[in-house]
Parts: C-alpha cells; sequence; structure tokens
C-alpha cells in the first residue's frame, strides 16, 4: 500500500511540468513566443531527473523497512519537499533568463475575460450530488434511531485489522462525532464544486475563445470529480459509523481493504481527471469551433501576450492578489485550485480544515 | 463576449471596461436585454479590484446604457434598435467627437481622408451586426 502511495505521487509530480499551460512553465508566466526557449526544456529534465532520483531512493527505503502504512507520511512528506526544492530552482533558473533577456519588452499585456461563461454559467451538476447527501442523511437517521439501543460505550478507535481497542461512554459527542465529522466534509466539498464553477477563468489572452471551451469543460469535470470524492468519503463515514453502533462488523478484509480504499478511489478519480484535462483544461483538445462569437479584441492583434503576473504567485504556489475578489484559483503549478490568500474569509476556512481535525485529536486523547 | 483590458495602457482599467461594452453593443454583439457578469465575478476574472468594474458599470448607467438592479444585475437597456438617440446624449458625444476629428486635423490628416477613416469605423460596426444577426436570430443573450 505505502509504495503504491510513494509511486503515485512520484508519477503526479514527475507529470506537473505537462499539466500546467504551456505559457507558465515552472510558474513563471512568459510569452507564447517564447515556450519554445531552450532553458525551459533544460529545466523540465533537470526537474524531473531530480524527482526520479528522489522517488527511488524513498522507495527503496520504503520496502527496505518492510513497505509498512506508517512510512506513507514521511515517505510521502520527503518526495514533496523534493520535488519543491527541484522546482524552486527550475523557477528561478527560467526567471533569471526571461529577465536578463527581457521577455515582455515591447509586448502589449492584456487580460481577457469571457463574459459568456458568466451570463450563461455551467449548471451546477445537482444529480451528481444526490449520492454523497443520502449516504450522509442516511447516517443521521440511523444515527438517531440507533441512540436509545446503544450498549453502554462505543468504540472510538480501531486497530489496523478493524478491532475495537478504545473505547468512549455513550454520549452526543461519541455516537455523533463522525455523523458531525461526515456533514462536515460533505458541505466542505460541496461548496468547493460550487466554488470551482465560479473560480478565476484566466484565459490565454494569445487565444482566448479555445481558453473558454477549455475552462467551461475544466471546472464542469473538476466539480463532478469532486462530487464523486464527497460520495466515496461519505460511504467511509456511513460505514465506519455502522461498525461503531454495531450494526455490522468490519474485520479483516472488509476493514482493511474497503474503508482506505474508497477514499484512495475518489483521490483517484480527481487526480485521473485533473491529469486528463490539464490545469485550466490546457490538455483538452481545441474542439471545432462552434461558430461562437466574432473575435473581437484579442483575436485580431496577434502582439497581445497575457500579463506578467508572477508578483501575485508567491514562491511560484501562492497566489496573493489583493484587487482580486476570487476565492478559488487554478494552482499555478499542480492540478486543482487553490485559494487567493488575500482573502480573509480563505485564512478562516483553511484554520478550520487545519483546526478541525488537530482539535478532534486533542480531545480524543 | 471576449472583454480585454490593457495592462499598461495609459487609458485607466474602468473607462477601458466602458470603451469596451459600448463598442460591443454599437456592433451587436451586446443587445438589448441581455446581461453582463455580476461585478464580483467580472472583476475575479480579470484579477481587478471590483471597485473598477463597479465604475465601470456606473458610468455605463449614467449614459443610460445599460440598468444596474439588485436581483438582475447589469443588463444592456439600449442598442442601435432602441429608437432615436436623446438629444442631451448627442449634444454631449458632438462636444467630445470635436475634440477627437480635431486632433485628427491638427495632427495633418485631411478633412476627406478623416471623414472616410470614420465611415470605415462604422461600416466596421454595421458589418458586425449583419454579420451576428444569422447567428443570433432574435434577442441573443451573449
Amino acid at each position: 500500500m505505502t509504495i503504491v502511495q510513494i509511486l503515485l505521487v512520484g508519477l503526479v509530480t514527475w507529470l506537473l511540468p505537462t499539466l500546467v499551460p504551456r505559457t507558465v512553465p515552472f510558474a513563471v508566466r512568459i510569452p507564447g513566443a517564447r515556450v519554445g526557449e531552450p532553458v525551459i526544456a533544460r529545466q523540465r529534465r533537470f526537474y524531473r531527473s531530480g524527482l526520479v532520483a528522489i522517488t527511488l531512493v524513498v522507495a527503496a527505503v520504503v520496502l527496505a523497512t518492510g513497505n509498512r502504512v506508517e512510512a506513507a507520511a514521511p515517505g510521502v512528506l520527503a518526495e514533496v519537499a523534493g520535488a519543491l526544492v527541484c522546482f524552486q530552482v527550475a523557477r528561478r533558473r527560467i526567471m533569471a533568463v526571461k529577465e536578463r533577456e527581457d521577455w515582455f519588452g515591447g509586448l502589449r499585456q492584456i487580460v481577457v475575460a469571457d463574459t459568456s461563461l458568466r451570463t450563461d454559467p455551467e449548471r451546477f451538476p445537482w444529480p451528481w450530488v444526490v449520492p454523497s447527501i443520502a449516504l450522509t442523511a442516511a447516517t443521521v437517521v440511523i444515527g438517531i434511531l440507533r441512540y436509545p439501543h446503544l450498549p453502554a460505550t462505543v468504540a472510538t478507535h480501531f486497530d489496523a485489522s478493524g478491532h475495537a481497542d478504545r473505547f468512549a461512554p455513550v454520549s452526543l459527542g461519541s455516537v455523533f462525532g463522525p455523523v458531525a465529522a461526515q456533514v462536515l466534509v460533505t458541505a466542505l466539498l460541496v461548496g468547493m464544486a460550487a466554488l470551482v464553477l465560479r473560480s478565476k477563468a484566466q484565459l490565454d489572452a494569445e487565444d482566448p475563445q479555445t481558453a473558454g471551451l477549455r475552462y467551461r469543460r475544466f471546472v464542469s469535470y473538476g466539480a463532478r470529480a469532486l462530487l464523486v470524492m464527497a460520495a466515496c468519503l461519505s460511504a467511509v463515514l456511513l460505514l465506519s459509523s455502522l461498525t461503531v453502533w454495531k450494526l455490522i462488523n468490519l474485520t479483516g478484509w472488509s476493514a482493511q481493504g474497503l474503508l482506505p480504499i474508497l477514499p484512495l478511489l475518489g483521490v483517484l478519480v480527481l487526480v485521473a481527471v485533473l491529469v486528463r484535462t490539464g490545469q485550466s483544461g490546457s490538455r483538452l483538445r481545441r474542439r471545432a469551433d462552434p461558430g461562437s462569437g466574432s473575435g473581437s479584441g484579442a483575436a485580431r492583434r496577434p502582439t497581445v501576450v497575457n500579463q506578467d503576473d508572477d508578483r501575485y504567485w508567491r514562491f511560484g504556489l501562492f497566489y496573493y492578489n489583493r484587487d482580486d475578489p476570487s476565492l478559488l484559483v487554478p494552482n499555478r503549478f499542480g492540478i486543482g485550485w487553490g485559494p487567493n490568500l488575500a482573502r480573509p474569509v480563505n485564512w478562516v476556512i483553511l484554520a478550520a480544515i487545519l483546526g478541525g481535525p488537530l482539535i478532534t485529536t486533542a480531545l480524543n486523547r | 463576449m471576449l472583454l480585454s483590458v490593457e495592462v499598461d495602457a495609459a487609458v485607466p482599467f474602468y473607462q477601458q471596461l466602458r470603451d469596451r461594452i459600448v463598442e460591443a453593443i454599437a456592433s451587436r454583439e451586446l443587445r438589448s436585454g441581455g446581461s453582463l457578469p455580476a461585478t464580483r465575478q467580472l472583476a475575479a476574472d480579470l484579477g481587478i479590484n471590483m471597485h473598477t468594474v463597479n465604475k465601470a458599470y456606473d458610468l455605463l448607467r449614467q449614459e443610460g446604457l445599460i440598468r444596474l438592479g439588485r436581483r438582475t444585475g447589469a443588463v444592456v437597456s439600449r442598442d442601435p434598435t432602441s429608437g432615436p438617440p436623446e438629444a442631451a446624449a448627442i449634444a454631449q458625444w458632438e462636444g467630445r467627437a470635436r475634440t477627437l476629428l480635431a486632433e485628427a486635423v491638427a495632427k495633418g490628416l485631411s478633412p476627406p481622408e478623416t471623414l472616410r477613416r470614420c465611415q470605415t469605423i462604422l461600416d466596421n460596426f454595421t458589418f458586425a451586426a449583419g454579420s451576428a444577426d444569422p447567428a443570433l436570430p432574435s434577442e441573443g443573450a451573449s
């Protein structure tokens, strides 16, 4: 199991340079005419060979220590740290050449919005929410019905083979704590899917028509994948609640296989979809043009390029733009979406996501 | 409709936005009854301040080109087919056209040449309107 995770993380980080739009290699904004610069290909090779070396070392250590579950977190952490170092080096080197040769000199930088993305938006895929909401509602109802009939204590912790090894007296907290977590997870992912559909559409100024069509498919696939993930996590939490309430008995294969595989499946679906589409749909092929608009503005002027927006990306990874009201933006180097850290509400959400589990762990001690 | 603003231009963002929307109405890309994105959403897509978009929308509202409703958002309220213009609006426009034409003449463009160029620009608007019509037979949204 652990080695699979290590290799999967290695694969995705290896793929990253090909998943991002071609005008932001290693989070550096470049004009379209510069995508063939030798420094970019060179840094891509550097990043990838570094990553392969790190992944092989981590994988060797994991296998040598017996492929244990506990090795997953430190292993992935080491891999990600190594990838980050290679990324920063590659980014700095490309930035240095870009600045030395003044790649944006004399070019007209523009930002483009496609108003039809908003006046005729992608609709929220309500049918895809049904599974996760049904599973969550089922958990709440079963919990309420079961509550009067519970024994004096319920399990709060299970060992690796699925046997309960810690117990707590029955109380609203010990019984409905996991249910509350499930409601929170579902609400968070459904909310995220809704935000994704409204997420910033940063269109390629050099070909905004295609970029708009790609953005549509990117957000609609992404939102659906998030809802699939919500359904998988709801299913896991329902199964574990049923175990705690002694309605089913998950031991052996079902505990070791089913419970970890469902969330992994959700993550795999999301990663597969985002790898397929590429960031902002950059890997989706250009569709035959369905006669969309008359191509005003940017299309007529070949000398325009995207705005050099490097200054809004701290370390190339964190978006911080006080002017921009966007909450979610597509990650610059990576897949999926990240917060605009200049919006205070995002700090509140981050604190809730990071603080929630910490507090729960502290209380369970 | 594609809305673009130039980053390093001397013209402020709100003015550029307002100008692009007026041009879109003239070329019938935007029609009376069609909506514009919500302020917040347009600002997010362009990565600019919400007040900038607000200012552009407010200018357009003062000029009678759009309506701003709490529930409907920004809606185009007049286009070339909405009937004759208001006298006051035309007087104001003539003032600005005077300055613009003066610039051309002062910089050495002959009056016939100035007129010819004005005609080309006008033809662009009507041509765009003509070619867009079959695609959007009724009151299209975009």
